[in-house]
């Protein structure tokens, strides 16, 4: 808006003199007639409503809220009306739901050092798993997908809880269903975190554990760095020991995550012997029509299927060594993670509390509580500037909506 | 009269507040209005309003007779807004003195002149003259009152006069 033109300032200078009872210039003069005139029109309370407030103004407005008489709907409901405040009602709603609502299936998956429990019920299997060993067992699982099925007809390899989502309907193995000792393939996958200068000695240790369980090492990877490093370790366990195995394996570093996943295969054990079975009641056949035959021709035809039916038999006994040997050892891969923060070893477990284990749990203490309030700051911020969005919406609109009443009269 | 119970700490002294723009308030919700018992509804809201607002009052922002002008103006655009019209003034607002006997026959028409053409105003013009004449305010407290500047206000109002000269010269 520019500046008050001269001739403006000079007119409205005396309006401002014939209000206050000064001479106004003579070619201003009706200007300042009309002045006083509009002065005189000014219109005047009433002496009934005058003691009537004076009244109410002692006593200090006694009674309700007075935006709720002069407008007929109360302050909420008129920010209600507002789209902008509706939508960031909506949003903050939804983001608090959000915030403070059940975390989901992360629950289920493996935490740190928290198996998650679970039973993967196999193609072939009736639910419930059986160790080798024949004695019923809750079957800690979480499958991690890499896991994958060849011989009963796939497995389960969502990370959502089993009580959430049943199993589909299966056909199952009639020759296997109804089999009391099961045959239960296991593997395992554990996560170790130890201080970067206790690699080797975990690595060494996660050998020697394999070992005494009656296990051995597929392969191993360790690679040990200055202030870091790692390791990475596949293992054959005999099934029977694989829970003490992981026990053992978790004393000694702290453990990451661990996570472990049973597949039913009886029915793939039941299949390979009734193979070998079959087989060899073939073969006894064929060596009593052998003992039978009197002709050169029906003898050769004879030694010529017998001969194909004893490679059957060897083919056979490999596939039940096989499955057999599936369910007796169990896969465990070990990663090992170099972590300055991670507690120490096996070696350094002695129970004395140092000045430095004080140091560095204080530090953690403070990690711990920066991480708090970045979330709650994360958390807080967003949710401020949306009420505070709302709240200027909720400003602009009323007063956009009362200048509009002015307009429209 | 005395002081409302003061319960609320604030530098603003209400009842001399109170008892210096009365008046004033109501003189210029009726001109915005048109309508005696709605003016006195909503001057009384607004008094009440800024009774329990004492606190909000800052100096720093302006004037306390403009920060109590502008609640009475958003209470009385409420009562627009409400109304969803403007209610036709069936009968101006009583003025005691413009009915006294000694009163000039001139001096009347004058004045009711003067009303007319203020009648044929648009809302925004008729509420700057009574913001000006009819409640007393200069122009940097009718500026603090609309939220513009004072040269803006100044403008508004020039342009509302030269209106309302030509409507009272058309009468």
């Amino acid at each position: 808006m520019p500046d008050l033109t001269p001739d403006v300032e000079r007119e409205l200078a005396a309006l401002d003199d014939a209000l206050a009872g000064r001479r106004v210039e003579a070619d201003l003069t009706e200007l300042g007639e009309l002045a006083l005139a509009l002065r005189e029109t000014r219109p005047r309370p009433t002496d009934g409503f005058g003691r009537s407030l004076d009244a109410r103004v002692e006593r200090g407005f006694p009674g309700g809220d007075p935006r709720s008489r002069a407008s007929g709907r109360r302050w909420w409901q008129e920010l209600l009306t507002v789209p902008a405040f509706g939508i960031a009602a909506a949003v903050l709603v939804i983001a608090v739901i959000v915030v403070v609502g059940p975390s989901g299936s992360n629950e289920s998956g493996a935490g740190r050092g928290t198996p998650a429990q679970g039973i993967d019920a196999g193609g072939g299997g009736g639910g419930a798993s059986e160790g080798a060993g024949g004695a019923r067992e809750a079957v800690p699982e979480v499958d991690r997908a890499q896991h994958g099925d060849e011989s009963s007809g796939g497995s389960t390899s969502s990370l959502a809880s089993p009580s959430s989502v049943p199993p589909a309907p299966r056909p199952g193995s009639p020759r296997s269903d109804r089999r009391n000792r099961r045959a239960v393939e296991r593997s395992a996958s554990l996560t170790l975190a130890a201080r970067p200068r206790d690699i080797d000695a975990v690595s060494a240790k996660i050998q020697d554990v394999t070992r005494q369980q009656g296990g051995f090492v597929v392969s191993a990877t360790v690679n040990s760095t200055r202030g870091g490093g790692g390791g990475t370790f596949e293992l054959r366990l005999p099934t029977r020991n694989l829970d003490e195995a992981i026990a053992a394996l978790s004393q000694l570093a702290s453990v990451r995550e661990r996570a472990q996943r049973s597949h039913d295969i009886t029915a793939a054990v039941v299949s390979a012997r009734s193979r070998l079975k079959d087989a060899r009641t073939e073969r006894e056949s064929l060596l009593r029509q052998l003992a039978d035959a009197v002709t050169v021709t029906e003898t050769e035809a004879i030694r010529k299927r017998l001969d194909i039916v004893s490679r059957e038999i060897e083919r056979a006994r490999a596939g039940v060594r096989r499955v057999n040997n599936r369910a007796s050892f169990s896969t465990v891969a070990v990663t090992l993670v170099a972590d300055r923060s991670a507690g120490g070893s096996g070696s350094d477990e002695d129970g004395d509390w140092t000045p430095g284990d004080a140091a560095r749990d204080a530090l953690r203490v403070l990690e711990v509580a920066v991480g708090v309030a970045l979330i709650v700051l994360a958390v807080a911020v967003p949710l401020a500037l949306l009420a505070a969005l709302g709240w200027v919406a909720a400003r602009w609109t009323r007063r956009r909506r009362r200048e509009h009443a002015l307009d429209a009269i | 009269m005395t002081a409302p119970t003061p319960t609320r700490t604030s530098t603003l002294d209400f009842e001399a507040l109170y008892r210096a723009v009365r008046d004033d308030v109501y003189a210029y919700v009726a001109t915005l209005l048109r309508d005696r018992a709605a003016a006195e509804d909503v001057t009384a809201a607004a008094f009440e309003r800024a009774y329990r607002k004492q606190r909000s009052y800052k100096a720093a922002r302006g004037s306390e007779r403009a920060w109590l002008f502008g609640i009475a103006r958003n209470a009385a655009l409420d009562e627009l807004r409400r109304r969803k019209r403007a209610a036709a003034l069936a009968a101006e607002p009583a003025d005691v003195e413009a009915t006294a006997p000694d009163d000039a026959a001139e001096a009347a028409l004058r004045r009711a002149a003067v009303r007319a053409a203020l009648a044929e105003l648009g809302a925004r013009e008729r509420e700057l003259i009574a913001l000006k004449f009819h409640a007393g305010l200069d122009n940097s407290e009718i500026a603090a009152v609309l939220g513009v500047s004072v040269s803006n206000a100044g403008t508004q109002l020039h342009r509302a006069m030269t209106k309302l000269r030509e409507a009272v010269e058309h009468a």
